[in-house]
């Protein structure tokens, strides 16, 4: 069956439009979900696909999903691999890998409607330099900047690290076109709003393949912004930090940024400009001038004497590097950490109990954890979300298998004070197969529509399985 | 009781350090900061030394801005069991002599030491001269190279250990006072958790100023007290621009591989051009220190020659090494001694020439018994050190000294307020000594030296130095090689062409190469002769893992690759093809 299939997909697709060599059934095999960068370093070993497709365009995407679906076989989706919780890991070596980096092509871009549509595999890198070349932006910019697509971006739910003018991918998605596991297109057509019935987004958004395959977006731009403001302050502590936000959040501006980050966080990057313990918030506001200097105003009138000031360069700082952390944690694997990121979110009046309540108990409860640290990064009129960076050294003795239930006791605390305390249990990473476990927890009765819709369209279970829902 | 200190330093982060492109000088607020990475030996090292001994009592000290207390609370959840911050606005500026000084005042000030430990040396600095100049302040004992601790005893205080230099593993008795450094990363590597991180943070820091010292003087600290003053910074990484060669280019890659040329793309003669013009003929008096190895003191009269055209090198040795050097000095003068260790008879043979001629410069090599030679001597005559130069430039009469900072990021000229200047020199840096027609004059001199380090050696044995993972030449392998085949045949092509290889990190993640053979910022950084990248693409990652190799070449067929901007030669065309040649 197995030649037959590929054999079959490329007769359909063409032969170098299938991947077979066990180099490229490798580097599809897997994402960036943590803790493997620790275990491949303990001798686990992905599981490979059976092949790689790599269609060029909608029409050869959806030939490819029916026949997988015709052979019964699963099906994962593939976009820059950036992902960090297994979304795109293949853990079944029946499954077909497709991959959409060949849907690269970007279309025409609309000044007058401030949109452009480009196809599930442009990297979005590529897109945000297109778009600046003729005087845009797209607004978004997700720490995987270097490694995301499109496609990945919309089926991940992807916020950018200025979405609290611009919003998260869902805000910024203005159409689509995509295909279901039955292999057929389905366009939803670019508009402002419309008030035709549930939003068909929505399934794809946030859906990591479970039932259909991101093809093509079209996204909002947005002129470059002509002024910018940056601003750091000094805060005594996280919960005194959140509520400076919170005041901020109320007055119904956004800035473009705004961070706080707890005084762990702060000890390297920003030592020089504080004192010791304290917590440091990051405002940078951009747009038009008048505007950028209203939003400016709102800001030091309502901080007001709740923080001291700590200058822009703290601000520079965090631009120049916001993106260093992937370099980094690929380091401490080698070392033997274990280094993740947990980022969940929560009301303003729950946020600061969470924070508190899960950094307390991961101290008390995991002992190798040498690091826990929390930033809020995009807030909102109701809340905000936290951001957890943890660390831990296993033990010497700990095998891959230890390792495993060790970061699983880490993400069982956080998830369960989360829910706990009235949060959400993810932010912007989505769900992946690492988290899917914690769907009940989060979705409680909804869980049971979610996997109604599921059936609907999937039902043999051949789209990614075991990602957002459990297999069983 | 057993005191131990040990001084630990914050240091810029030198992965995230930045520079102004115009004036090539050190954004410092840029680079955040971090504690100095081999300071984790000398805390690894209290820290089996305190769970051997329970009679010791340990503080941790530091001397810098505010960020400084990071690196004390690290101690102190890693084992110190106090902190002390010399922190005083009149510290500003101090190398590493005055430093070592400010350093030493502290430790008397605190109470009676009996070991001090540092790390081997500074990631900002990177003299690995403070400890040395410490233990000369103190008139305490130094030993380096430590690589193992076996125990210690209460009673008598004294203390077992192992220790590596330059090829000989010795195990030794060290009596107190000592200064102790560990070699980098020869310890393990320690973590804190978050309860010590929690613990350490409600410890007090007891701050200190330079009004608490014996020398309360601010004018003996700081910039003004410092001997050594920077003449100019600039960023090492040199802007390449490749010369595009034509597709037939295998030829050219033969040549390459065969000529021993390092002239193109080195970036640390580029930036030396940066610094200064000045092109002044040397007619000073200048000496080199030879402690046994001629190749290496061969280099430093080579140094001297091929940068400042000195004129005249004298070769400053023990008597039995005389003959040696005789051949590629113009003068030998060599010191003999009855009854005093071969250290301590060069130490004092050394300052005794100094007194006697002063001359312009005394160059040691910039390894361990070069640093704590030259750190020992300018602490004696109080003269400014400048360490693991990589250049010099002979103007005003004066010698000024190019060296690298920030594990190579940056350079910076600079010279010695006082003569002769002192310096140690980097190894594989320059070429060696001219021949001279006719042997050097051996001038013999009598030295009083008795033996001023107290250590016993109980084994010693020879070790091989560890092989290097890259050698002068690599091959470095892109994303655009991705079949097994042609990655096998790339592999023995290199092979084949006594070049050792790498790998950029997708070919790891596909399975191809494992994890020692990465490249880039994630990976190994290379320091070699030349380069070859087949299909690398050029991503800043990448290339900042071959930012010291002399020649990069780069062969891609994308004619817009990133990597042909940051290359010296590119090759627009098939990878395939080298293996024909």
């Amino acid at each position: 069956m197995e030649s037959n299939l590929i054999s079959r997909l490329k007769s359909a697709l063409g032969e170098d439009r299938v991947l077979t060599e066990q180099e490229q059934r490798t580097k599809r095999a897997t994402d960036l979900l943590a803790i493997r960068l620790l275990q491949r370093h303990m001798g686990w070993k992905p599981t490979l696909p059976l092949c790689v497709v790599e269609p060029e365009n909608t029409e050869e995407l959806a030939r490819a999903v029916a026949i997988c679906r015709e052979n019964k076989v699963p099906i994962i989706p593939y976009g820059g691999g950036s992902g960090v919780l297994g979304g795109a890991e293949c853990r079944d070596t029946n499954a077909v890998v497709i991959d959409v980096k060949r849907l690269n092509k970007i279309g025409e871009l609309s000044d007058e409607d401030l949109c452009i549509t480009a196809e599930a595999g442009v990297m979005i890198k590529d897109l945000e330099a297109y778009v600046n070349e003729k005087g845009y932006i797209l607004g978004h910019y997700p720490q995987s900047m270097d490694l995301a697509q499109m496609g990945g971006l919309v089926a991940t739910r992807s916020i950018g690290q200025f979405s609290t003018q611009y919003g998260g991918i869902e805000d910024l998605l203005l159409g689509m076109e995509g295909v279901l596991p039955n292999g057929e297109v389905v366009e939803i057509k670019a508009n402002p709003r419309k008030s035709a019935g549930p939003d068909l987004r929505h399934i794809f958004l946030g859906g990591e393949g479970f039932v259909g395959i991101v093809a093509r977006v079209t996204v909002k731009v947005f002129p470059k912004p002509e002024a910018t403001w940056k601003q750091a302050y000094r805060v005594e502590g996280t919960r005194e930090g959140l509520e400076v936000i919170r005041k901020v959040m109320r007055e119904g501006i956004k800035p473009a940024v705004v961070r706080l980050h707890d005084w762990l966080e702060c000890e390297k990057p920003y030592g020089a400009f504080m004192e010791e313990d304290e917590s440091l918030i990051l405002f940078l506001c951009e747009g038009a001038k008048e505007k950028v200097r209203a939003e400016q105003e709102i800001i030091e009138r309502v901080v007001g004497t709740d923080a001291i000031s700590a200058g822009e360069k703290p601000v520079d700082i965090w631009l120049a590097h916001r993106n260093d952390a992937a370099d980094e944690y690929e380091e401490y694997g080698k070392q033997g950490l274990l280094v993740d990121t947990i980022e969940i979110s929560g009301n303003w009046s729950d946020i600061g109990n969470i924070y508190e309540n899960t950094i307390d108990r991961v101290y008390d409860e995991v002992h190798e954890v040498l690091f826990l640290s929390g930033h809020s990064s995009h807030s909102y009129l109701n809340g905000t979300n936290i951001y957890f960076q943890i660390g831990a050294m296993p033990s010497p003795d700990m095998s891959s298998d230890d390792v495993e239930k060790l970061h699983r006791r880490i993400w069982d605390i956080i998830e369960e004070e989360t829910v706990k305390n009235g949060g959400a249990i993810a932010h912007h990473h989505g769900i992946g197969k690492h988290r899917a476990k914690y769907m009940e927890s989060e979705l409680g009765s909804g869980l049971k529509m979610l996997k109604t819709i599921k059936k609907a369209f999937d039902p043999d279970f051949l789209m990614n399985p075991g990602t957002l829902i459990n297999c069983d | 009781m057993i005191n131990v200190y040990i001084c630990v330093k914050q240091v810029p982060d030198s992965k995230t350090i930045e520079t102004d492109p115009l004036t090539g000088s050190l954004i410092r607020e840029s680079a955040g900061s971090v504690p100095n990475p081999a300071d984790n030996d000398a805390i690894s090292l209290l820290s089996q030394m305190q769970n051997n001994c329970p009679e010791i009592i340990s503080a941790a000290i530091t001397m810098g801005p505010k960020q400084a207390r990071a690196s004390l609370r690290e101690a102190l959840a890693l084992g110190a069991m106090s902190a002390y911050h010399l922190d005083d606005p009149a510290l500003g500026g101090s190398d590493s002599y005055i430093t070592a000084y400010a350093l030493s005042q502290t430790i008397m000030h605190i109470g009676k030491a009996d070991y001090v430990i540092c790390g081997e040396k500074s990631s900002d600095s990177d003299t690995g001269q403070v400890p040395g100049a410490i233990a000369e302040f103190l008139g305490f004992s130094c030993y380096y190279g430590i690589i193992e601790f076996i125990e210690i005893d209460a009673k008598s205080k004294s203390m077992i250990a192992v220790r590596e230099n330059e090829g000989i593993r010795q195990t030794i008795q060290i009596s107190s006072p000592a200064v102790l450094v560990p070699k980098s990363g020869a310890f393990p590597k320690l973590y804190s958790s978050m309860r010590e991180k929690n613990a350490a943070r409600k410890k007090d820091i007891i701050k200190i100023s330079v009004s608490d010292l014996a020398d309360s003087n601010p004018d003996s600290y700081g910039y003004n007290a410092s001997l050594t003053k920077i003449h100019a910074m600039v960023a090492a990484a040199p802007k390449r621009s490749a010369k595009i060669i034509d597709s037939e280019y295998t030829d050219f890659i033969r040549e390459l591989l065969c000529s021993e040329n390092d002239e193109s793309g080195n970036a640390i003669a580029l930036s030396k051009a940066k610094c200064t013009d000045s092109k002044d003929l040397a007619d000073g008096v200048f000496a080199a220190v030879h402690l046994g190895d001629t190749h290496i003191t061969s280099e430093l009269i080579g140094a001297l020659q091929s940068e400042i055209n000195a004129s005249k090198v004298t070769v400053l040795c023990n008597e039995h090494y005389a003959n040696d050097v005789k051949l590629i000095a113009n003068e030998v003068i060599a010191f003999s001694s009855a009854g005093s260790s071969a250290d301590d008879l060069l130490l004092e043979g050394v300052i005794d020439y100094i007194e006697e001629i002063s001359p312009d410069a005394v160059l040691f090599p910039a390894n361990v018994r070069g640093r704590w030679l030259s750190s020992k001597i300018a602490v004696r005559l109080k003269l400014g050190l400048t360490a693991s130069c990589t250049g010099f430039i002979w103007e005003d009469n004066k010698l000024i000294q190019i060296r690298p900072a920030f594990e190579d990021r940056l350079m910076t000229a600079i010279y010695s307020t006082k003569k002769p200047a002192l310096a140690t020199v980097r190894e594989e840096m320059f070429p060696e000594a001219k021949k001279a027609d006719t042997e050097g004059k051996i001038i013999k001199k009598q030295v009083l030296a008795k033996y001023s380090e107290k250590y016993k050696i109980i084994s010693e044995e020879a070790v091989k130095p560890a092989e290097k993972q890259f050698s002068d030449k690599v091959l470095v392998i892109g994303n655009a090689v991705s079949s097994k085949t042609d990655f096998d045949k790339l592999v023995k092509w290199a092979e084949d062409n006594e070049m050792t290889w790498g790998v950029t990190r997708p070919l790891i993640q596909g399975g191809l190469a494992p994890f020692e053979k990465q490249i880039g910022v994630s990976g190994t950084a290379v320091k070699a002769k030349l380069a070859i990248l087949l299909g690398v693409s050029g991503s800043r990652k990448t290339m900042a893992g071959l930012r010291l190799v002399n020649t990069l070449l780069a062969i891609n067929e994308d004619p817009d690759a990133e990597v042909f901007s940051q290359v010296d030669y590119g090759i627009i065309g098939d990878y395939k093809q080298i293996l024909k040649g």
